[in-house]
């Protein structure tokens, strides 16, 4: 997946699973690996598949992750995500680690863990890492700070395409961050009805998850309503937009149509944009007061 | 403190609902609203009696519905959207001031 940038676009080298474009090659540069978008495969093979025991805690020839050698999409060591980037991530080049199982309304879903299973492995800004203790109990998520730019530029994006139908990487990011402040305790993120969720509310939540990440004060209902707010100044913002573009769209008694003059007329529509900054303020500002800013 | 100026939760829970029982008895389950462009004084300026508003902006009570119609649907109401709320019943009772 290639991405094009229109003329005058902010160049963002993140792009693809927020991973970082080496525009000299345009792979992509997942930590352990180079990612060949087009081709989808991988450059070198993954760092389990050659036993190593100094860099690596785990070996596909001893039947360690997903199953070692004994499961097929181990065997191809140049595949990405198993075929199936919506159920998994590969969020640093070695395979994706996942667990099938099902949820209290009888739904499968599967749940990714990466490879990282302490505190003691460099969190790589672009990533959104699940660390997991000793007893195999889920600890914390940890949050790349580019990854959250990179979130917001996938926001950027989506919203001025708003028919990429594709989920994107900040929407699987949000995703896991939805799920890390749900969860504290499974091994979560189902990371297929990405498209259900809106990119806004995504947003949010990685918001929130990182201040978790920062060890904040606030309390979970006052999280609860900063993420609200943030959904409200995205859903707000995208609405300003669309009564810019076309006011007529939003005339639903005919008022616009039918008023007296022109200025009259463009009177309403600036008081009418006016209206919607105004609430977009307060959103903010509310923000602002609940983090005691 | 003036007691004036309290009311509980459980009374504006209470006058809500007889109103609203009220009104569905005489208009029905559902209203058309008329009207929907209205004036809004801003919120720094509203409770200020001795200075005149400068920032009038232009609500609108179709937005409004549809934004509290998403609520019904979704956990992320704001206290906000009590604002919306009032607007709306605010139409109401401009549009049909002898309904009950």
């Amino acid at each position: 997946m290639a991405e094009q940038n229109l003329p005058g676009e902010y160049e963002n080298p993140y792009k693809f699973n927020a991973k970082e474009l080496d525009t000299e090659t345009e792979l992509y540069y997942y930590g352990a690996r180079y990612y060949n978008p087009r081709l989808s495969v991988w450059y070198g093979v993954d760092p389990l598949a050659v036993y190593n025991p100094i860099m690596e805690t785990e070996f596909y020839g001893d039947g360690q992750h997903n199953g070692g050698v004994y499961f097929w999409g181990n065997l191809n060591p140049y595949i990405y995500t198993y075929q199936n980037p919506i159920n998994f991530v590969d969020p640093n080049g070695k395979q994706s680690y996942f667990q099938s199982r099902l949820d209290s309304q009888g739904k499968r879903s599967m749940t990714f863990i990466n490879s990282y299973e302490s505190d003691n492995q460099k969190l790589n800004s672009t990533q959104v890492v699940a660390v997991f203790g000793k007893d195999n109990k889920f600890l914390k998520y940890e949050i790349g700070q580019t990854a959250v730019a990179a979130v917001q530029q996938e926001f950027g994006r989506h919203y001025n395409k708003p028919h990429l139908d594709t989920p994107s990487a900040g929407e699987a990011i949000g995703y896991v961050a939805e799920k890390a402040w749900e969860s504290n305790e499974v091994r979560p993120v189902l990371l297929a009805p990405i498209e259900a969720a809106g990119i806004g509310t995504l947003v949010g939540f990685l918001k929130m998850a990182t201040t978790v990440r920062l060890g904040t004060n606030l309390t979970k209902s006052q999280l609860k309503s900063i993420s609200s707010l943030e959904n409200q100044i995205y859903t707000h913002q995208a609405k300003l937009d669309e009564y810019i573009k076309n006011p007529m769209k939003f005339d639903n008694k005919g008022f616009l149509k039918n008023a007296p003059n022109d200025e009259v007329k463009q009177k309403i529509i600036q008081s009418r944009i006016n209206h919607l900054k105004q609430e977009i303020k307060t959103f903010q500002n509310n923000i602002k007061k609940i983090r005691n800013e | 403190m003036n007691n004036n100026m309290k009311i509980s939760v459980d009374e504006i829970q209470k006058i809500t609902l007889q109103l609203l029982s009220r009104l569905k008895e005489s208009k029905g389950d559902e209203i058309e609203l008329a009207n929907d462009y209205y004036w809004e004084i801003s919120d720094e300026e509203l409770y200020k009696p001795y200075e005149e508003p400068k920032n009038i902006t232009m609500g609108q009570l179709s937005d409004d519905i549809k934004e509290i119609r998403r609520l019904i649907s979704s956990d992320d109401a704001i206290v906000y959207d009590l604002k919306r709320l009032a607007v709306i019943l605010r139409a109401i009772s401009i549009e049909n001031e002898t309904a009950f």
